[in-house]
């Protein structure tokens, strides 16, 4: 808009300002995840809240199981945070939540809510936890890292341990013993957490923490669950003469290696394979799998299904 | 050769020679494999290629494998050569004594051109996939084989798609009901005696300890699963309720331990919430059929060796 007089009025620069506002007002990302029992017109509904407010819907993942009468979605969008405030945001699912009984009704605004934040857990195998931070250090992995728990200790020239101080992120060592897993110390340090990362820590959560915590837990096992459940997975694939090796990321419940699985993934192997290779491979496999897995669930793709499963969008 | 003049006896008989000559030149090369498995030693592939290339034979491939922990040797050589130049019987007697050089635990010879097929003979029960993928893949030529007898414990009308099929090729179709209290197990014995390996294509009795033993040879089955997860019966209900995102299947060598001789093949699928019970059966059907199939395949093409006590090497 060019003005051609030397002054500008009070009201034409404020509609300058409201018209710079606007047209360089960028538009951001919302994700939406819904279930509830299914009715007839849920889309509907979800659709028309979302572009009765001006948000142009990019992608929507719809899912109802053949025998059961529950409805999943969830849906990404775009919308002008100027028009659509993050709290009239929250509002407005709420209804909907309300509207169809909803078991959950989730939004998330990535540039403006506050990151994920969680606690890792780790026990003497680094790869898993290097892999992370690495990916978090790339900004890849876009949570926010309170502390790093061990029942290894890492000492202050290792990798890991430089890594953690140039980045403020504090490291706990909490030795465990067969009568001691130091679990009320764990429970105060990852009170503040949104979910904890068990990357390759090999003590077995009680059902009393999981309980006190309340919050999701993501494991990495190394081995294609329900196989080689337990210890050394990549032993016991070595002596079974498996073609195939796998990972798998699951929800830790009380049950060891059986919470519900996210994500799973295999590499072939051969006679060619030794067991150090076997070894590695599983490596190189637990990255991936965890940190798909946590990539998954920090875009709201896992959801709950039926009492051992998860839909994952 | 151009003669200007009315040919005589001797450039007949020159004509004659030439022409001999010129035949068993343009003589096709046809295909050899040969698999040893021996204790290592400093120069086995050096005899074992020096005795093929000193009969004219061309060597196309060849693969060794020594593994790490253990001095035991084992090469798989895919060759051509020319029968003339060197006849069968040869060919069997020089591997022979290569064999006894090494104190070969396996030298195998075969000449797909020459030699008889593999004959099998199938076992199956009351699903269908694998055995009609199977008889499919033999009617098209796919697999090479000799199909003595199909056997199986469910009965099939005349007017099914198998009775049909395999009453146009002439092979018979044994119905052996089988009850807990018996397995049929000499009957079936009785049947397969002229085989050369077993395939079952998802039968589901188990052979006993004393049928292996009184066969003697290879049985080949395929475990609708990926084993060793979800042993035993219905593995695909299994995993569906497991809640896994793979699934597969696994072919393997029958041992008297159900579900646990060496594997040979393994194939996987992914699944997800999207899939129902069915789906999953399904897309396993799918995978059983094709992860037999190379199984067999392989096998027949002696890509297949006994490895440690539980394991294979698949070259």
């Amino acid at each position: 808009m060019v003005l051609g007089r030397g002054s500008s009025t009070t009201a034409s620069l404020r509609r300058i300002a409201a018209r710079a506002f606007h047209s360089s007002s960028a538009l951001i990302q919302g994700i939406h995840v819904f279930q509830c029992p299914d009715v007839v017109g849920i889309v509907a509904k979800l659709a028309e809240c979302i572009s009765s407010r001006g948000g142009n819907i990019n992608s929507v993942d719809v899912f109802v199981p053949e025998n059961k009468q529950v409805f999943y979605s969830r849906s990404e969008f775009v919308f002008d945070p100027a028009r659509w405030q993050r709290d009239v945001m929250d509002n407005d699912f709420l209804n909907l939540s309300k509207l169809f009984n909803a078991e959950t009704s989730t939004v998330r605004v990535p540039d403006l809510d506050p990151k994920y934040k969680i606690a890792v857990l780790a026990s003497k195998q680094n790869h898993c936890l290097v892999d992370l931070l690495h990916r978090w250090q790339e900004g890849r992995l876009p949570v926010h890292i309170n502390c790093v728990i061990s029942n290894h200790s890492r000492a202050p020239n290792t990798h890991v341990a430089r890594f953690l101080e140039r980045h403020g992120i504090p490291y706990y060592y909490l030795p465990t013993t067969s009568g001691n897993k130091r679990e009320e110390e764990i429970l105060e340090l990852v009170e503040d957490t949104d979910f904890l990362v068990l990357a390759r820590y090999m003590q077995i959560l009680s059902g009393s923490f999981l309980k006190t915590y309340g919050k999701d837990v993501i494991n990495i096992h190394h081995g294609l669950l329900p196989s080689f459940k337990g210890g050394n997975p990549s032993k016991q694939a070595f002596d079974a003469g498996v073609k195939l090796i796998g990972a798998t990321s699951h929800f830790v419940t009380e049950e060891l290696d059986e919470g519900p699985i996210i994500e799973q993934m295999v590499e072939r192997v051969s006679h060619r394979d030794t067991l150090q290779s076997f070894i590695l491979k599983s490596e190189n496999l637990e990255k991936q799998c965890l940190a798909q897995a946590i990539k998954s669930y920090c875009e709201l793709r896992v959801l709950p299904y039926e009492s051992k499963k998860t839909v994952v969008f | 050769m151009v003669l200007g003049r009315i040919p005589s006896t001797r450039d007949l008989r020159r004509i004659a020679t030439r022409a001999r000559a010129l035949s068993s030149s343009a003589a096709t090369s046809i295909h050899g494999i040969h698999v040893f498995h021996c204790p290592d030693a400093v120069g086995i592939v050096a005899k074992l290629s020096e005795c093929i290339a000193s009969r004219g034979g061309n060597i196309h491939s060849v693969d060794v494998f020594v593994p790490e922990s253990n001095q035991v040797f084992y090469s798989r050589s895919e060759f051509t050569f020319d029968p003339v130049c060197w006849p069968r019987d040869a060919m069997e007697a020089e591997f022979r004594k290569l064999s006894k050089f090494f104190n070969a635990e396996a030298s195998v010879l075969r000449v797909p051109a020459l030699d008889p097929k593999h004959k099998i003979a199938v076992l199956a029960s009351k699903q269908d996939h694998c055995l009609v993928d199977l008889l499919h893949r033999w009617q098209e030529g796919r697999l090479s084989v000799d199909i003595n007898c199909v056997i199986s414990n469910h009965n099939r009308g005349p007017d099914t798609h198998i009775i049909r099929l395999l009453e146009r090729h002439g092979i018979p179709y044994h119905f052996l009901p089988t009850t807990s209290g018996n397995k049929r197990e000499q009957e079936i014995l009785g049947l397969v005696d002229d085989t050369d390996f077993l395939v079952l294509a998802r039968y589901m009795q188990i052979m006993s300890g004393r049928f292996l033993e009184s066969y003697g040879k290879d049985i080949i089955n395929i475990h609708h699963g990926l084993l060793p997860s979800f042993k035993g019966g219905n593995p695909s209900k299994q995993a569906y309720n497991a809640g896994v995102k793979l699934i597969g299947a696994t072919s393997h060598f029958v041992t008297e331990g159900l579900d646990a001789g060496p594997i040979i093949e393994q194939m996987v699928e992914r699944v997800s919430h999207r899939d129902n019970l069915r789906s999953f059966v399904l897309k396993s059907e799918n995978l059983e059929k094709q992860c037999l199939a190379q199984a067999i395949k392989s096998y027949c093409e002696l890509r297949v060796l006994p490895f440690e006590s539980n394991k294979t090497v698949v070259f």
